[in-house]
């Protein structure tokens, strides 16, 4: 089974187009190549189940050690088996694999894991050291459940996936310095100090006409790559929207408290 | 630590110390987010972007079923406030902000989170284009009214669609409706009218140059913005009547299929209510109309739609309650709501011709007749009087309308249009053709 999907030509974005789908079927039989596809959906959104597992009171170290160890129950294809099959949402498997994996782990279990030298490669390691600094900087929100508070960061980092991938496009087209100069449009009640129109089109040596098409093709590209990410982490296509709605209540239940 | 109980933009969360992440409340949607989440955007606005793509289920936004159930109804956070990359504004309660509603559908007062700049947002009623040729008309007729650009007409810029309905984007003009002044003001002055019916018909210039007819002029389609120091601006607001006044090839018509009638009673011209076709010479009569009502705070004529309709077909004129309105301002009216439309101005650009003379009348306190009036506006009128009867023969069919060589029979299709506008005109007493011997006077046609 050929899990890199990609349509895009190029390395940049060999597992972009990875869908959970895929993913969760090559790991029931086993396909080759399922651990880095797995491994490759796992690092976009393994933050918000850290700081599930955080906010369920475990201190920083134990957090890493079970989001790490989850990631590795997952790998061992031992949480496939427990996905619903009616279930087909990526968010939604993650979530209930790591309350099951939480459950049943034990401390002792754990310190087996780590005596035992497990190399973890798949996770970025730079990441897990900056977890932490970004968990302590986000506001609790106490009428929320933890579940709802894990869905609004899931929202969050697969908004900044799609930024990224957004970013590296525009990169890989040599136009790098029109997406830096007008990604702050796309901000209605932007606070920084924005140039004019005129000053981005002499940057840019476009018309101002161009300056808005530029701008509003710059967020429909945005849009699209979203519901691209969406798409990826759903099994069935017609759920991408129930998903998306699903993010924005978290969303907005969250009111803000939630960093990128 | 308590959750942020208040609504307003821009809050400092400061949670431990280490940093400031700013709260904002999105203008849009009412979601608070992080400035600094991605790209500074709010989260929901973006998400809702990607709603109803190529793949999507019918749970995508639906204009239609927002439209049934109003939007008040609903909860502040719906989805269905957004129309592609506008976003309904509200206001502190939550509930969008209308600007107006009718037949056609409601207007709102959007945000475009694009060019982060409000606009006009109007959601076209399903019912209105229920059926899919009237749709394919008006989505072509949309088009042209967004071809148009003028100082005096609030650009169209943007036709949507959601599943089966249409909604389009203007421009959002500042002010206030022309209506609301006149209700402020009892009547307006009479050089402020006649300024305000200078720009409009200025306006109407250009919907003629782009073949359309208006079909909806009156004061609440009017937006004016008075400035310090007496100027004032005007703008023609809501194309959405307008239609071709040519018909175009093949089965390509008007809107015909929208309904006979098409408008406002009370501001509606004769041939509008008689079902016959209509042109830029209708917003000519509704601009009278409008006219009027800014010089005495009323319209000329009122009732029930029935009643009104059969005033404006047959009725004369209730001149006499004119009291303290200078005459020329009167004569002006008088042309403009003529129920034959051949002695109206003939476009536009005839009455535009034809104020200065108005004004400067007005200002010398002297009077007015209607023949100088439409003296003035005849380069652009075949509307011709008997005071001008000795300029009708050459000078004005001149020879150079008819064929060079007397040979020539075809063609002529516009000099037999002239010569039957001219016999239907009652002030015309004589017509001369002049040509060359055997060119075809005799038989014309």
């Amino acid at each position: 089974m050929n899990l890199d999907q990609s349509s895009r030509e190029g390395g940049v974005d060999r597992f972009r187009t990875t869908r959970w789908d895929i993913v969760l079927l090559s790991a029931q039989s086993q396909a080759v190549g399922y651990k880095e596809a797995l491994a490759e959906l796992y690092n976009l959104y393994w933050y918000p189940l850290y700081a599930f597992v955080r906010r369920r009171g475990h201190s920083p170290e134990d957090a890493q050690d079970l989001t790490q160890g989850f990631f590795l129950d997952l790998l061992e294809r031992k949480a496939f088996t427990r996905v619903d099959q009616q279930n087909g949402k990526f968010r939604s498997f993650l979530l209930a694999s790591l309350r099951h994996y939480l459950a049943n782990e034990t401390r002792s279990a754990l310190s087996l894991k780590r005596g035992a030298h497990i190399e973890f490669v798949y996770l970025d390691m730079q990441n897990i050291q900056n977890a932490e600094n970004r968990y302590g900087r986000e506001e609790p929100i106490e009428a929320l459940t933890p579940e709802k508070i894990f869905d609004a960061r899931w929202a969050m980092a697969l908004l900044g996936e799609a930024r990224k991938r957004l970013s590296l496009e525009y990169s890989a087209e040599g136009r790098a310095a029109t997406f830096e100069a007008l990604i702050d449009f796309l901000d209605p009640l932007n606070s920084k100090k924005l140039p004019s129109y005129d000053q981005v089109a002499d940057q840019l040596n476009v018309s101002v006409a161009a300056i808005k098409t530029l701008i509003h093709r710059l967020r429909k590209r945005y849009t699209e790559l979203v519901r691209e990410e969406i798409s990826r982490t759903v099994s069935n296509a017609s759920d991408v929207d129930a998903e998306t709605h699903e993010l924005c209540e978290a969303l907005i239940a969250a009111e803000g408290r939630i960093l990128p | 630590m308590k959750t942020d109980p208040g609504g307003v933009a821009n809050e400092r969360g400061n949670v431990t110390g280490i940093l400031e992440h700013e709260i904002r409340t999105c203008p849009a949607c009412g979601t608070k987010f992080s400035a600094s989440g991605a790209a500074g955007v709010c989260p929901v606005c973006i998400l809702l972007g990607a709603v109803g793509g190529e793949s999507a289920s019918s749970k995508a936004p639906d204009v239609a079923s927002a439209l049934e159930h109003g939007f008040e109804q609903r909860d502040p956070t719906s989805v269905s406030r957004r129309f592609e990359n506008y976003e309904l504004m509200v206001d502190e309660r939550g509930t969008p902000i209308e600007l107006g509603r009718g037949a056609m559908g409601i207007t709102y007062k959007a945000f475009d989170v694009d060019l982060r700049c409000p606009v006009t947002l109007k959601v076209i009623n399903k019912r209105y284009v229920g059926e899919e040729s009237a749709r394919r008309r008006f989505l072509r007729e949309a088009r042209a009214a967004a071809s148009l650009h003028h100082t005096n007409v609030a650009s169209v810029f943007h036709l949507g669609r959601s599943g089966p309905d249409y909604f389009y984007a203007m421009e959002f003009v500042e002010g206030e409706t022309l209506e609301s002044l006149i209700k402020r003001s009892g009547r307006l002055d009479t050089k402020l009218a006649l300024e305000i019916t200078t720009q409009v018909a200025s306006g109407l210039a250009a919907v003629h140059k782009e073949k359309l007819v208006h079909r909806d002029i009156k004061p609440t389609n009017i937006m004016v913005r008075l400035e310090d120091g007496g100027a004032v601006t005007a703008k023609i607001i809501d194309l959405g009547l307008a239609k071709a006044t040519v018909h175009e090839t093949g089965s390509q018509t008007a809107i015909s299929a929208l309904g006979g009638f098409a408008g406002t009673p009370e501001f509606a011209s004769p041939e509008q209510f008689a079902g016959v076709a209509v042109d830029i010479r209708s917003d000519l009569y509704s601009l009278g109309v409008t006219l009027w009502q800014m010089l005495t705070g009323r319209t000329p004529f009122e009732g029930i739609p029935a009643e009104v309709m059969h005033q404006h077909l047959h009725a004369p004129l209730p001149l006499s309650r004119f009291v303290g309105i200078a005459q020329p301002a009167v004569v002006l009216l008088e042309v403009l709501l003529e129920k034959d439309p051949k002695r109206r101005f003939q476009s536009p650009a005839g009455l535009l011709k034809a104020m200065p003379t108005i004004i400067n009348a007005i200002e010398k306190g002297s009077r007015i007749t209607r023949q100088s009036l439409q003296n003035k506006a005849a380069p652009d009128s075949y509307a011709i009087t008997r005071s001008m009867a000795a300029r009708v023969g050459p000078k004005k069919i001149s020879i150079a309308r008819l064929p060079v060589t007397g040979s020539n029979f075809f063609g002529r299709e516009a000099d037999i249009g002239f010569l039957d506008e001219a016999w239907a005109n009652r002030h015309v007493n004589v017509a001369t053709i002049v040509a060359w011997a055997g060119a075809g006077k005799v038989h014309p046609g």
